[in-house]
C-alpha cells in the first residue's frame, strides 16, 4: 500500500490550534495487562485525526478511553492525565452524561436500536434536553440532514424500522443519532470496516463535512482512508504512540522506522 | 462384526424414530377418540306437578309437596327401579296426606283405557330420555276438597334446568272432565318452567274417578341432535355431572382457569422479568452465575410441594391479612382453599419459567446496543427502559406466553388449593370470586377421572376438556416459542 | 443545524437535569434490585419453610419404615420405593427410544416439511400439561390395554411424557455439534453410526444429560399421571414378588403428599 496512490480529499481544512483533547502520561490497564503505556498526545479542535496501527496496538483503547466506554470492562484502570474540553473525564464527581453528550461515538458495526428511524434519533435529545413535539421533529430532521440520510428516508422515517435500512444507511443513522445529541467531539471506531466501498465513500464524505464543525477522531485500519479523510494522523504500536503528525507529513516523511514500515505496508 | 453394526443401529434409530411418531399420533388419536363418548349423551329432564286447593297457601313450596308427581326422563329410565316398586297398586284418593287435591301420573302417554294402571307410589314416574317422550297425568280433588276451585302447580324438579335440554317441552290440557269447561292450556315449559293454573274443581270420590278427571300432557320434542346438543351444553354455565339431571356446562371451569392464569401472570410476569433484568443487566458476574441457577431451582420443586406451601402458608396468610383488614366478608374468604390462593401459588410457580426465558432474551441482545445507549449518554435505566426492553420485547412476550401455557395446564396446585367447588364467577361482587373456592379445567379432569366409568358420557366430557386444554396449551406454547425465537439476533 | 446547535451541550440547566436523571436511574436500578431481592426472599422462604417443617421428621427410620398407625406414624419407605421403581422403569423404556429418536430427528430424518411439523409437535408436547398424559395413559394403557392401575401402566404413561423432552434435548444437543467435525468423521471413512457414536454423541452428552435430568424431574414430580395410572394410597400386601409388584398399583410420594393435603 503506497501512500502516494491515496488521493487526499481533505487537505487539512479548518483545523485550529486550540487543543480540545490532551493526554499526558496516559496509562490504561486491563487487570495486569498494560494496554496504553503512557500516551502523550493532543488533538486540536475541528478537523479529523486518524489513529492507525496494527491490531491490538491500543488505538481503539485510546479512543474508548476518551468517552469512558471502557468502564464496563472488568479490571479497567486508568492513570495519568487526560483533559477533554478543560475537564478530566476521570475526575471524581464528573458528570458522565455531560461527557457523553460532548463526546459522541460511532462503532465498528452499525448498531441501530430496533425502533423506527425517528425513535432511534429522538431518544438522545429527548433524554438530554427534554424536548418534545415540533422542536424534537426539527432536531431529528436536522440530524438526518447532517448525516446525509434525510432524502432517502424522509417519506417513512417515522414508521420504518432502523434495522430495515442497508448497512451504509444504518451507519449514517447511527451518525445522525449521535449528532442529535449535539456533541463537540465525534469518535469513530473503524466506522467503515463492515461496509462496501460505495457506502464507505459516502461515510468518508460525511466525515469530512462533519469536521467543519466537529472534532473527529477516527480509528481506521485502512491507511488510504486515513490519508483521504484526516488532517492529522497518529501511529500507535504496542500500546505506545509512535508518531503523530499532520497526515501528509506522516505518510510522506515518517520520522520513525516503525512508522515507515507500517505506512509502506510492510506489516500490519 | 463391524459390518453389521452400522445397518443394525441405523435400523434401531429408524425404529425409534417411528415409535416416537407413533406415540405422538396415538396421543392425538386417543385424546380425540375417547372424547366421542361424550356425544352418546341422552338428556334428562324432570318436572314436578301438584294439584292443590285454591288459593295456594302463601308459604307453599312445590319442591316440598309430598303429593307432587315427579315426571322425569333420565338416561336410566325405569331400569333403575326394582320390580316391587313398579307393581305397587295405584294410589288411593284417600291416601293423600292431609291434602285436598292430587295428581296421578301415567307411565306412557297413551289415552287411558279401562285397564290403565296409574303406577308408582308417590306418583313419581321415570322414563328413558328419548326423543318425543310424553307424560300424561290426571289432576283431581280428593273428597276433602272445599270450594269450587283447585290449582295446578308445576315447576322443574330440583336440579333440573330446562334450558340445558335440547328439547321443546310443552304442557297441554288434553281433556277436561265431562261437564266442566276449562280453558285450553298450552305452555312452553322452557320459557315458563314454573307456574300455576286455576281450574274448576273436580272431586274424585273413588279411585276409579281419578281417571275421569283432568288429563294433562307434557311432551318433549327434540330441537337438535345429540352432537350439537352436547357441544351446546359445553357452552353453558353449570357443571354438575353427578346430579340426576347431569350438566356439562364447562364455562365456569374455563373462566376459573382464565382468571387463575391471568392473575398468576400478573404476579409472575413483572417479578420474573424484573429478576431477569437484574440478572442479565445489573448483577455482577459472580452473582449472576449464582442467581440464575438459584431461581431455576424453584422450577425443579415438584408442584405438590408448592401446593403444600400454599396450604400451610399462603392460604392462611391471605385469610389472616384480609381478616385483620376487615376485608374477609368482601372477599367472601372463609377457607384457605380459594381462587386467590391458587393464583398466588401459581404466580410463584411461574416465576422461574418467565425469568429464565426472559433472561435468555435479554442476554441475547448484542452488546453493541448497550454500548450504543452508553455512548449516547443515556443513564443505565434509560438504556434499559428505552433500548433493551424494547429490543427484548418479543422474547419477553414469548416468555410470558410459555408461562401462560404452564399456568393453563398446571394441575396439582389447582387440585389441592382450589377447594374443588364449581363456581361461576360473578360480576356483581368481583372480589368474592377471589376469596371463594373454585374449580378449574385441569383439576376437574384430575378429580373426576378417578370416579367415572370407562366409556361413560362423563368420561367422554373429561376427554373433551382434555382435548381443549391440549389445543389451547399447544397453540400458546407454539406461539410462545415462535415469538421468543424471533428475538434471536444475527449479530 | 439551527435547532440542534441552539441546544448547547453544557450549561447549568443541563447539569441539573443530568443529576436528576442519574438520581432517577439510581432509583430505577434500586427498584429492580429490590424486586429481585423480593423474588429471592420468596424462594428462600418457600424452601426454608419446607425444610424447617420437614427436617425434624426425617431420619433413617422415617426413610426406611412403612407408614404406621393409620398414616400418622412410621415412615415413607414404600412411597420412596414406589417412586424410584416408577422412575427407574420409565427411563428403561424412554431413554433408549428417546435418545435414538433424537438421533433420528437430528441426523436421519432430513428436513422435509413433515419433519418440521413433527418437530414443532414434539416441541409443544414437551410443554403439554401432565394431566393430558395422565388421561391418555388411563384410556390407552389402563383401560384399553387392560393393564389396570399398575406400575406397568405408570411406566408407559410416564415414558410417553418423558419421551418428547428426551428426544428434543438429544436432537438439540446433536444439532449443536459443529458440522465440520461430523464431516471430518465421514472424511476419515467412518460409517454413519461410528460418526454418531464416536464423534457426535460424546460431544452432545452434556446436553443429553441435562435433558434426562429435566425429564426425570418431570416424571417424578408431576403427580397426576402417577396418581391416575399407577397410584394407590396404601397397598395391603406386604410380601410380593416383582411381577406381582409391578402388576399392581404402587404407593408413591406424590400421591402420598396429595392424599395428606386433600
Amino acid at each position: 500500500m503506497n501512500h502516494s496512490q491515496g488521493a487526499s480529499i481533505n487537505p487539512a481544512v479548518n483545523t485550529t490550534d486550540e487543543v480540545i483533547v490532551s493526554a499526558k502520561g496516559l496509562r490504561v490497564y486491563y487487570g495486569d495487562k498494560e494496554a496504553l503505556k503512557g500516551i502523550d498526545f493532543s488533538i486540536t479542535k475541528l478537523g479529523v485525526t486518524a489513529l492507525i496501527g496494527p491490531s491490538g496496538c491500543g488505538k481503539s483503547t485510546f479512543l474508548r478511553t476518551l468517552n469512558r466506554m471502557n468502564d464496563r470492562i472488568p479490571g479497567f484502570r486508568v492513570t495519568g492525565n487526560l483533559i477533554i474540553e478543560g475537564e478530566n473525564p476521570y475526575a471524581k464527581g464528573v458528570d458522565l452524561l455531560e461527557l457523553r453528550r460532548k463526546v459522541g461515538m460511532v462503532f465498528q458495526k452499525p448498531n441501530p436500536f430496533p425502533k423506527s428511524i425517528y425513535e432511534n434519533i429522538a431518544v438522545g435529545p429527548r433524554a438530554h434536553y427534554g424536548i418534545r413535539g415540533s422542536k424534537l421533529d426539527q432536531v431529528v430532521e436536522e440530524a438526518l440532514n447532517a448525516a446525509a440520510l434525510w432524502d432517502e428516508v424522509k417519506d417513512d422515517y417515522k414508521r420504518k424500522s432502523g434495522l430495515s435500512l442497508s448497512g451504509g444507511q444504518q451507519q449514517r443513522l447511527c451518525i445522525a443519532r449521535m449528532l442529535a445529541v449535539n456533541p463537540d467531539i465525534v469518535l469513530m471506531d473503524e466506522p467503515c470496516s463492515a461496509l462496501d466501498p460505495i457506502s464507505t465513500g459516502r461515510i468518508e464524505e460525511l466525515i469530512v463535512s462533519l469536521s467543519q464543525t466537529k472534532t473527529v477522531v477516527i480509528v481506521t485500519h485502512n491507511l488510504q482512508q486515513a490519508e483521504r479523510v484526516s488532517s492529522h494522523t497518529a501511529f500507535f504500536m504496542f500500546g505506545e504512540l509512535v508518531e503523530a503528525a499532520p497526515t501528509e507529513e506522516l505518510f510522506a516523511n515518517p520520522q520513525r522506522d516503525a512508522t515507515r514500515d507500517y505506512v509502506s505496508g510492510r506489516f500490519g | 462384526m463391524r459390518r453389521f453394526i452400522d445397518p443394525l443401529m441405523g435400523t434401531a434409530v429408524r425404529i425409534s424414530g417411528v415409535t416416537v411418531l407413533l406415540v405422538v399420533g396415538a396421543l392425538l388419536f386417543y385424546l380425540v377418540g375417547e372424547a366421542r363418548n361424550a356425544f352418546n349423551q341422552t338428556f334428562a329432564y324432570g318436572h314436578r306437578v301438584a294439584a292443590q286447593a285454591s288459593p295456594l297457601p302463601s308459604n307453599y313450596d312445590l319442591q316440598l309437596d309430598p303429593n307432587a308427581s315427579i315426571l322425569s326422563a333420565t338416561p336410566e329410565g325405569t331400569e333403575g327401579l326394582d320390580e316391587k316398586e313398579e307393581s305397587l297398586p295405584p294410589p288411593s284418593v284417600f291416601s293423600l296426606i292431609d291434602s285436598p287435591a292430587g295428581t296421578a301420573a301415567l307411565l306412557d302417554g297413551k289415552e287411558p283405557g279401562p285397564e290403565t294402571q296409574v303406577v308408582l307410589q308417590d306418583w313419581q314416574t321415570t322414563r328413558r330420555a328419548e326423543a318425543g317422550s310424553t307424560f300424561r297425568f290426571f289432576v283431581f280433588g280428593s273428597p276433602q276438597l272445599q270450594g269450587d276451585k283447585m290449582t295446578l302447580v308445576w315447576g322443574p324438579d330440583g336440579g333440573f334446568l330446562p334450558e340445558y335440554v335440547p328439547h321443546k317441552l310443552r304442557l297441554r290440557l288434553v281433556r277436561a272432565p265431562s261437564g266442566i269447561t276449562a280453558p285450553t292450556v298450552d305452555i312452553d315449559l322452557r320459557k315458563e318452567p314454573t307456574g300455576s293454573l286455576e281450574l274448576p274443581a273436580f272431586v274424585a270420590q273413588t279411585d276409579e274417578d281419578i281417571q275421569k278427571g283432568y288429563l294433562f300432557e307434557i311432551t318433549a320434542t327434540p330441537t337438535t341432535n345429540s352432537f350439537w346438543a352436547t357441544l351446546g351444553g359445553l357452552l353453558k354455565t353449570s357443571w354438575d355431572p353427578t346430579s340426576s339431571y347431569a350438566r356439562y356446562g364447562a364455562v365456569p371451569l374455563f373462566v376459573a382457569t382464565l382468571i387463575i392464569t391471568l392473575l398468576s401472570l400478573l404476579i409472575a410476569a413483572p417479578l420474573g422479568i424484573t429478576a431477569a433484568v437484574f440478572i442479565s443487566e445489573l448483577a455482577p458476574q459472580k452473582l449472576k452465575e449464582w442467581l440464575k441457577p438459584f431461581i431455576e431451582l424453584l422450577a425443579s420443586v415438584p408442584t405438590v410441594v408448592l401446593a403444600y406451601f400454599g396450604i400451610t402458608f399462603v392460604g392462611p396468610a391471605f385469610l389472616e391479612i384480609v381478616g385483620r383488614l376487615g376485608l374477609a366478608p368482601a372477599f367472601g374468604a372463609e377457607s384457605s382453599r380459594s381462587l386467590i390462593t391458587v393464583a398466588l401459588v401459581m404466580g410463584i410457580l411461574l416465576i422461574p419459567t418467565i425469568a429464565s426465558v426472559s433472561e435468555d432474551a435479554l442476554t441475547n441482545i448484542p452488546q453493541s446496543l448497550r454500548d450504543g445507549g452508553d455512548a449516547l449518554g443515556l443513564t443505565k435505566f434509560e438504556t434499559l427502559w428505552k433500548v433493551l426492553l424494547p429490543a427484548a420485547k418479543s422474547g419477553l412476550i414469548g416468555a410470558t406466553l410459555l408461562g401462560m401455557a404452564r399456568a393453563i395446564g398446571e394441575t396439582m396446585v389447582v387440585w389441592l388449593l382450589s377447594g374443588g367447588t364449581v363456581r361461576m364467577p360473578t360480576l356483581a361482587e368481583p372480589l368474592t370470586n377471589l376469596g371463594k373456592p373454585t374449580k378449574a379445567v385441569s383439576d376437574t379432569i384430575a378429580i373426576d377421572i378417578q370416579n367415572v366409568s370407562f366409556g361413560s358420557v362423563h368420561y367422554g366430557h373429561l376427554f373433551i376438556l382434555a382435548t381443549l386444554l391440549f389445543i389451547v396449551t399447544l397453540v400458546v406454547n407454539l406461539t410462545g416459542y415462535r415469538i421468543a425465537k424471533k428475538a434471536q439476533w444475527t449479530h | 443545524m439551527d435547532a440542534l446547535t441552539s441546544l448547547g451541550n453544557h450549561n447549568e440547566l443541563l447539569t441539573k437535569r443530568d443529576s436528576k436523571r442519574s438520581l432517577w436511574s439510581g432509583v430505577g436500578v434500586a427498584a429492580i434490585g429490590l424486586v429481585t431481592l423480593f423474588v429471592i426472599a420468596i424462594i428462600l422462604f418457600l424452601i426454608g419453610t419446607i425444610i424447617l417443617r420437614g427436617a425434624p421428621s426425617v431420619n433413617l427410620g422415617f426413610l426406611s419404615q412403612p407408614p404406621l398407625e393409620n398414616m400418622t406414624a412410621g415412615g415413607i419407605w414404600p412411597q420412596i420405593r414406589g417412586t424410584l421403581l416408577l422412575i427407574g422403569g420409565t427411563f428403561l423404556i424412554a431413554l433408549p427410544i428417546g435418545i435414538l429418536g433424537g438421533i433420528f430427528l437430528a441426523e436421519y430424518a432430513g428436513s422435509s416439511r413433515l419433519i418440521g411439523l413433527v418437530r414443532g409437535l414434539i416441541t409443544s408436547l414437551a410443554g403439554t400439561p401432565s394431566i393430558i398424559y395422565a388421561l391418555f395413559g388411563l384410556a390407552v394403557f389402563v383401560l384399553i390395554l387392560k393393564l389396570n392401575i399398575s406400575v406397568i401402566a405408570g411406566w408407559l404413561t410416564l415414558a410417553t411424557m418423558a419421551l418428547p423432552v428426551i428426544v428434543l434435548s438429544t436432537e438439540q444437543a446433536l444439532k449443536a455439534v459443529p458440522n465440520s467435525q461430523i464431516e471430518a468423521g465421514y472424511a476419515l471413512g467412518m460409517t454413519r453410526w461410528q460418526v454418531m457414536s464416536k464423534v457426535a454423541l460424546p460431544q452432545a452428552m452434556p446436553g443429553i444429560i441435562t435433558g434426562i435430568i429435566l425429564a426425570s424431574g418431570r416424571a417424578a414430580g408431576e403427580a397426576p399421571p402417577i396418581i391416575i395410572t399407577a397410584g394407590i394410597y396404601f397397598r395391603t400386601e406386604k410380601e410380593m414378588g416383582f411381577l406381582e409388584l409391578i402388576r399392581g398399583a404402587t404407593e408413591s410420594l406424590p400421591l402420598h403428599i396429595t392424599e395428606g393435603l386433600r
